[in-house]
């Protein structure tokens, strides 16, 4: 009995070390997967605002900014409510729209629910209503 | 054997997956720390206002992190002591009494994201200023949180509002 226990913990354990050994391009899904609930597209020319937009969601959300750059169009932040670290890209698709894509993890996992990302492009998608319609 | 088939469920459930789909949910008093964390400002331009901002930064301690002026943002962390001497002897007195474990938080590093955005009710700029911080314990445990004090923000906003007076006379 203890010899079962010991082969299946001994199992459990290896079913971490599938990826490749170091980790540095292991991921879980495919690229279109997880491109595909990670990105979302909105309707404005207007980079600076999203970006910012971006920014005051994520401190709605509890994050401290680490970095921003205006001309990649990146934010970076960690989050003090729930220990976690995320990237927000954005970048036009044509001269009227923008396509936002986050990527997020917590501690050493990537988060990979389809749900956390939504939750955060609907935060996304009322602070750019709100800073929109003068709500200050 | 029950027991057994029961840690296995326990490891496979352990080695599978955190739910995380609670995560970067607004939660119902957003609106409110919003409000708290912002304050409009009378000023010429935005990089008077980041000025004046980081010059309170620094006056409070702060290392400047991170700027993105095109973005008006600054970011930036000071480290500290989490307790006074006074507090950590008293509770190691107290500790020693009852025989009990003390445990007390020794060091935290305070962080800032400070945002300034065009106001468009009036003239001027709304300053956005979130402050979180890591507590380490005598244990060396870490916890995060958030700094939703009112008053820290109150007192903040004054001295920006000082610092402004001050940049504006060239002090």
């Amino acid at each position: 009995m203890k010899k079962l226990f010991v082969a299946f913990l001994g199992l459990t354990l290896l079913t971490g070390c599938m990826t490749t050994s170091q980790g540095v391009l292991g991921t879980q899904n495919s690229q279109v997967e997880t491109r595909n609930y990670q990105s979302r597209t909105f309707d404005t020319g207007d980079k600076k605002m999203v970006l910012r937009s971006v920014i005051s969601t994520m401190q709605d959300l509890g994050f401290i900014i680490d970095r921003a750059d205006e001309t990649l169009g990146t934010v970076s932040g960690t989050s003090f409510k729930n220990d976690s670290k995320m990237t927000v890209s954005v970048r036009p698709s044509g001269t009227k729209q923008m396509i936002v894509r986050a990527n997020a993890s917590a501690g050493l996992y990537e988060i990979t629910s389809p749900v956390a990302y939504q939750n955060f492009f609907n935060a996304l998608s009322q602070s750019l209503f709100l800073d929109a319609h003068t709500i200050e | 054997m029950k027991k057994f088939l029961a840690i296995c469920a326990c490891l496979i459930g352990l080695s599978g997956c955190v739910s995380y789909d609670n995560y970067y949910k607004l939660d119902g008093d957003y609106l409110n720390r919003r409000q708290m964390e912002t304050m409009r400002f009378e000023a010429d331009s935005e990089e008077t206002i980041l000025s004046a901002s980081a010059g309170v930064l620094q006056d409070l301690g702060f290392t400047l992190d991170e700027t993105e002026t095109k973005l008006g943002l600054i970011t930036a962390y000071k480290n500290r002591e989490a307790t006074s001497v006074g507090t950590r002897v008293a509770l190691v007195l107290l500790s020693a009494i009852d025989d009990s474990e003390v445990v007390y938080d020794t060091e935290q590093k305070i962080f800032t994201t400070l945002v300034t955005t065009k106001s468009r009710e009036s003239r001027g700029y709304n300053v956005r200023v979130s402050f979180a911080r890591s507590v380490t314990n005598n244990k060396h445990e870490t916890r995060n949180e958030q700094i939703k004090d009112n008053k820290t923000y109150r007192e903040f906003f004054d001295k920006l509002s000082q610092s402004l007076f001050l940049t504006a006379h060239e002090i």
